[in-house]
């Protein structure tokens, strides 16, 4: 339910006159350690809440499958910041203060991300960021790390496949109004400057947008190669159908906001042909990305795997790993573990390797949507794209 | 060009919205904000429809049906009692009517929180001149609203029941003094807006593919605006305004971008109209 | 019986008592004029037959069946109409369709005829009887807000007539007309009379009242102060100094 704002407004103050959740020390008892998990589970991103939880799930389980963490349980508690910052923010601090939780997780985009960041750092937690891809994000302390892809680093990735692998000279942006749009277009476009193509129409739209038809109109008077159109899946499904319906023939190249299956649910066949930037690779050989995609499509009742659950599926491993390597939740011996961490073979991501930033680093990759499927199309392996600086 | 045809679709869909919400302030006087509940109530009955038959037009029958008796619900279960109050009282019942259904909507067991798509194939063909193109749906779209304005205009100006709604609008006193059943008129003027209501939602959600519970949160005050624009109960006015607000977004919105939200342009008309015409663009002077 | 009785009415407002106990009988195919100063509670009165005012006591009945408690559109319906001391018509509406729109229930034999047309060669015809009868002069496809006052009072008439009345209550009608629209006014109210209606006529014009009446009724400060016929009413002095005596001079 949506809550009402009365009801909203009575919530806040059971809050914060710590009425609710009052003794959830849940399990952090000597034999278990707690992950809590935040994530949007109601309001429009709801669908990217639920994959994160199955998600999360699906990696405590998998580490509790494996002996658990040095003879310790894992747990995990799951709150709903219904995509709001300051529902985020409320929520840390109650992870942390009341109930006692180990490892924060952000399961959440990033302006709920960026406003739990300082808290957590502050208190003294460690923090796994999964998809948020706001760079500031790490910036809030040694104790937050993140396993999505920086949108630098996209924006990078994006960059390459436009210009190279599609060899656009004409590019347009519709991008969406907010820092995930802003950052990735602010790598992108003098990425492909750089590599001679020429933005030839640039436009922002908000993230509720119905009607792209306008925009789609004017971009396509400018005659484009290709549209580089940052934005989340339902923005994508609304971009891939008016495109389609005015006729436009450029290549739409969307990125990791829409990879989802609602967003081939949402398009149908209008998404069929385009090509975005993400982390999630289905046809990967890799005996743990085949069962992570088996098992998640188990859990979840059916609905396929995309790049936000493997993000913060390996969110979670890598706290779990984190907590096993530190031997215990001190945060000082957790970073530590995190700063040494070399083996990345049981995540779904194919990370490499952290940075000094504490960001996770990885080949780039671009998948197509083929007959309703997302399918491998090209990766990146070249430092100057998928790394840093 | 393809902007022009772009503004008229969606144009489309706000008059049939606004014009319903237009007749029943006319009628009743009453700030019907719940009927931007009803447009999310036929949108979902149609969405159904749609899903179990694959017609796009028994879907905007259905919607038409949802809507008409979903307003009349809100009419004589949450008005009627009120309706000698103080005309807040109305209007606090009515914000409170449409969080409820938006509420109930994102249930599971409902729309849930999720959006749903609706990509109708399009029930005719499309059409294509030049390089400006509409889609099989967004000519359904227009094709509909315009049927069912010009069916809005007989009844209005031909019927006996048009012309009741004309006398309770002008006085509702002196309507009833002159032997009008003004309950039913009421009544039925509140079916046939909500019907339209409910038309809107489900020509919406085809237009835009999509179907979700919060759908109707930006129509709750942008019909207003087109209300208030048109001058207030002006039915008219409304249509003339709901087309003209519609061009205007998407004209603005494809030579400039997005420098206000498309939203925002709603408002910043309206104060501008109201500022040269304080009763809208086709309001009447006061009597 | 009489067809419109008015018992033991009272009325009060805030701390202003408008009516108090009072009564009028009118029969069928008789005409009452209601005659006083100012304030003195006529329109008020003609507010409690047709229910727009609820008195604090006392019944209206219309041929022994209780109206005071029900709709004005109810009691319209039963067979009261009624014009208004300032004239109300539906500006917008042609003053064909104001007419139309009142016309009464024997012409919709059915509930849903009223989603059929609204004007009909059989309605346009009797509206526009309706019209010439109380000497409105053609054209009658223009909006009514734009009649002269005059004219308005006459559309009043008509429209009152158009919903087949058993009572007629005029409040003021004669007010702003010229010399020969009075006359045929007044030829109106006789035929009505003729036509078996029963007729309560409210008029400052003190002549024209006592020449078209059966029965007089005085009322002032909210009570009746005098009843009878014009040539009795025109004879008692308490009339004169309350009421005849300034207006006339
Ligand atoms: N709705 C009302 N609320 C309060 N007072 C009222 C109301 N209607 C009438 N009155 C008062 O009741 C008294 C009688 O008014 P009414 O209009 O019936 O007089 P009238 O005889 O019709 O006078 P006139 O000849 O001026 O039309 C007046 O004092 C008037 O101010
Ligand atoms: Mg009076």
């Amino acid at each position: 339910m949506k809550p009402t704002p009365l009801i909203r407004a009575a919530a806040a103050l059971a809050l914060a006159l710590g009425l609710v959740g009052c003794g959830g020390d849940a399990g952090s008892g000597d034999d278990t350690y707690t992950i809590g998990l935040f994530t949007p589970l109601t309001g429009f991103a709801a669908g990217d809440g639920k994959s994160s939880r199955t998600a999360a799930k699906l990696g405590v389980d998998k580490l509790n499958a494996d002996g658990g963490i040095g003879g310790k349980k894992l747990a995990l508690k799951v709150y709903d910041d219904a995509s709001k910052p300051d529902q985020a923010a409320t929520l840390v601090r109650k992870m942390i203060q009341q109930d006692g939780v180990d490892v924060v997780v952000s399961g959440s985009y990033s302006a709920q991300t960026r406003a739990a960041a300082p808290i957590v750092a502050r208190a003294d937690k460690l923090m796994v960021v999964g998809y948020a891809v706001d760079p500031s994000i790490t910036e809030a302390g040694e104790s937050i790390w993140r396993v999505g892809e920086l949108a630098s680093i996209q924006g990078k990735v994006g960059g390459e496949l436009v210009t190279k692998n599609l060899a656009a000279k004409r590019v347009a942006i519709l991008q969406v109004d907010n820092d995930f749009g802003a950052s990735l277009v602010a790598a992108f476009r003098p990425y492909v400057e750089s590599k001679g193509a020429q933005v030839v129409y640039r436009t922002k739209y908000p993230l509720d947008e119905k009607d792209y038809r306008p925009i789609l109109s004017a971009a396509n008077k400018a005659r484009p190669d290709v549209i580089y159109a940052p934005g989340y899946y339902n923005n994508g499904a609304d971009i891939l159908k008016q495109a389609k319906e005015l006729g436009v023939t450029a290549q739409i190249v969307g990125v990791e906001g829409y990879d989802s299956p609602n967003l081939i649910e949402l398009a149908g066949q209008a998404a069929d042909g385009v090509i975005i930037t993400t982390e999630l690779n289905r046809d990967s050989e890799s005996d743990v990305v085949q069962s992570f995609i088996t098992d998640y499509e188990k859990a979840s009742g059916g609905r396929p795997a995309d790049a936000v659950a493997a993000e913060v599926y390996d969110a979670v491993i890598i706290a779990g790993k984190a907590l096993d390597d530190a031997g215990g939740a001190d945060t000082e011996k957790l970073v530590g573990a995190l700063e040494n961490l070399d083996d990345f073979s049981d995540t779904t991501t194919e990370i490499t390797k952290f940075d000094a930033e504490r960001n996770a680093i990885r080949p780039g990759l671009a998948q197509v949507v083929k007959n309703g499927e997302f399918q491998f199309y090209a990766s990146f392996d070249d430092p100057a794209v998928i790394e840093a600086g | 060009m393809q902007d022009l045809v772009s503004g008229i679709a969606l144009g489309s869909t706000y008059v049939l919205l606004a014009i319903g919400l237009s007749m029943i302030y006319g009628i009743l006087r009453i700030i019907h904000v719940a009927h931007a509940g009803v447009y999310v109530i036929g949108a979902w009955a149609g969405y159904l429809v749609w899903r179990s038959t694959g017609s796009l037009l028994l879907a905007v029958i259905a919607g038409a049906v949802a809507g008409a008796v979903a307003g009349v619900a809100v009419l004589q279960l949450v008005y009627r009692p009120m309706l000698d109050k103080p005309r807040y009282v109305p209007l606090i019942a009515s914000v409170g009517v449409f969080i409820l259904v938006a509420d109930l909507m994102a249930k599971p067991w409902l729309l849930g929180p999720n959006p749903h798509q609706m990509n109708v194939k399009p029930p005719l063909p499309a059409l294509r001149v030049g390089d400006i193109g509409v889609s099989g749906t967004a000519l359904f779209v227009v094709l509909t609203a315009a049927l069912l304005l010009v069916m809005l205009w007989l009844v209005f100006s031909r019927t006996q029941v048009g012309l009741r709604w004309q006398a309770i609008a002008a006085d509702r006193e002196l309507a009833g003094a002159s032997g009008i059943d003004v309950n039913r008129a009421v009544l039925s003027n509140f079916a046939f807006g909500s019907a339209l209501a409910g038309a809107a939602g489900v020509a919406y959600a085809a237009y835009t593919g999509s179907v979700f519970a919060t759908m109707g949160d930006v129509p709750s005050y942008k019909a207003f605006v087109v209300v208030v624009l048109g001058g207030l109960g002006n039915v008219w006015g409304t249509v003339v305004a709901g087309f003209g607000l519609a061009l205007l977004e998407t004209l603005l919105i494809a030579n400039f971008g997005y420098l206000l939200p498309r939203d925002a342009l709603a408002f910043i008309v309206l104060i501008l109209v109201l500022m040269v015409r304080p009763r809208g663009l086709f309001g009447r002077a006061v009597a | 019986m009489s067809r419109l009785r008015v018992r033991d009415v009272t009325v009060r407002f805030a701390s202003l008592t408008a009516l108090s106990n009072v009564r009028l009988e009118v029969d069928a195919g008789e005409v009452v004029s209601l005659v006083g100063p100012n304030g003195a509670g006529k329109t008020t009165l003609f507010n409690v037959i047709t229910g727009f005012v609820q008195p604090v006591a006392g019944t209206v009945r219309l041929d022994g069946q209780r109206l005071n408690g029900r709709g004005s559109a109810r009691i319209s319906r039963l067979g009261v109409a009624r014009t208004f001391q300032v004239a109300r018509p539906f500006p917008e509406l042609t003053v064909e369709d104001n007419v139309i729109v009142a016309l009464g229930r024997a012409s919709y034999p059915h509930p849903l005829r009223t989603f059929g047309r609204a004007r009909t060669p059989a309605r346009r015809e009797r509206a526009h009887g309706l019209l010439t009868e109380v000497g409105l002069p053609e054209p009658y496809d223009r909006p009514a807000g734009d009649l002269p006052v005059g004219h308005l009072r006459l559309l009043e008439v008509g429209r009152a007539l158009a919903t087949d009345p058993k009572v007629l209550l005029l409040d003021e009608p004669a007010a702003g007309l010229r010399e020969p629209e009075v006359a045929q006014l007044e030829r109106v109210v006789a035929r009505l009379r003729e036509r078996g209606l029963a007729v309560v006529l409210v008029e400052h014009n003190v002549p024209l009242a006592l020449r078209a009446a059966d029965r007089v009724i005085v009322l002032a400060g909210g009570e009746v102060i005098a009843e009878g016929t014009p040539d009795e009413v025109r004879a008692d002095r308490t009339v004169i100094e309350a009421y005849l005596g300034t207006a006339n001079a």
